[in-house]
């Protein structure tokens, strides 16, 4: 395929060849569309040059799927505009994988046209409704990490020892042996860990660490 | 002077409709009381009486990178309270747990048009 052209990929074939028109006929360079993971794969691999633009629907998988290959394609250095379902696709994480900006998959031609010459330019296009969606998705993440962050202070200095060895991935015999206590002590802490975590398994609680980073300042374990 | 911990709520009768020329916010009446740009549309949308000023600041700081940006969004929360589309809550524990105006209980479907 000739280099520096627009890739547009969506699982529909209807979808993409309309996307493909519209640009097409406003004077973007596109390229033939894809309608295939592996199709998209196959031509983003081919290009030696990076595509000034792929313009991704966002139904090609679930979400996160969609952020690994928005995260593959952005990382091979294409820059990725997501074309949103309406309200299916968490948009946070596709920015956090490096997506450029939104666009509504309802939208005008005149205003796709517009984003995407906006991202042509090197600009992020955000809606304002998935603006709003992203900000509160942002809010919702920060009080997940402080409420786990205020249940993590009530745990004893011998709690978090364990669930830190825990959370590197030592079962519960060697972490007795490393802090020289009993099996039965280490899961006795660790019922007061998932007790005080809210956590309803070990999985969980481990999850909870590398989650919201739950780690003691210079604690040593 | 915005005080962090207050709680920014959307006035309940605005509604908050998109134009050719992006947002307007527009009353019972239909008469346009403020056109906003992106950005103070998003802010508009989760003012929800529950979210204090520093929660909000900190996720568009987050968005954008930076903190500087927290002196403009506490700018444009002033002025959507000085133009009435918003009104500061001061303590959150006074919102009762019932508030008709809790997006979370009307879909959220009256600021987003």
């Amino acid at each position: 395929m000739p280099d520096r052209t627009v890739v547009v990929a969506d699982p529909s074939r209807l979808q993409a060849r309309c996307l493909t028109e519209v640009l097409g006929r406003s004077g973007v360079k596109v390229d033939e569309p894809v309608s295939d993971l592996a199709g998209l794969r196959l031509l983003l691999d081919e290009v030696t040059d990076p595509a000034p633009l792929v313009l991704l629907g966002a139904t090609f998988a679930g979400t996160n799927a969609l952020s690994d290959l928005v995260a593959d394609i952005t990382g091979a250095g294409h820059p990725c505009l997501v074309l949103l379902a309406g309200g299916t696709t968490a948009p946070l994480p596709l920015l956090e994988a490096g997506a450029l900006g939104f666009v509504p998959d309802d939208t005008t031609d005149e205003n796709l046209l517009l984003e995407v010459q906006a991202a042509l330019r090197g600009e992020a296009c955000i809606p304002r409704v998935t603006l709003a969606e992203i900000l509160r998705s942002l809010i919702e993440r920060r009080r997940a990490e402080d409420a786990a962050r205020a249940r993590y202070q009530r745990l004893s200095r011998r709690e978090r020892e364990v669930l830190g060895l825990l959370a590197k991935g030592h079962p519960a015999e060697e972490i007795a042996t490393r802090l020289v206590i009993s099996p039965h002590t280490v899961r006795s802490h660790l019922g007061g860990v998932l007790n005080k975590l809210g956590a309803r398994s070990q999985a969980e609680a481990v999850r909870l660490v590398h989650e919201h980073g739950l780690h003691d300042r210079g604690g040593g374990s | 002077m915005i005080r962090h911990t207050a709680t920014p709520r959307r006035s309940a009768d605005l509604v908050l409709a998109q134009t050719d020329e992006g947002s307007l916010l527009v009353t019972p009446a239909g008469r346009p009381l403020v056109r906003l740009n992106d950005p103070a549309a998003a802010l508009w949308q989760v003012c929800d009486g529950s979210t204090s000023v520093d929660e909000i600041s900190d996720a568009v700081a987050a968005l954008v990178g930076t903190d500087d940006v927290v002196e403009h969004v506490h700018t444009a929360l002033d002025e959507l309270v000085t133009l009435g589309a918003l009104e500061m809550v001061d303590e959150p524990s006074s919102l009762s747990p019932t508030n008709s105006t809790n997006p979370r209980a009307t879909g959220d479907s009256g600021a987003a048009q």
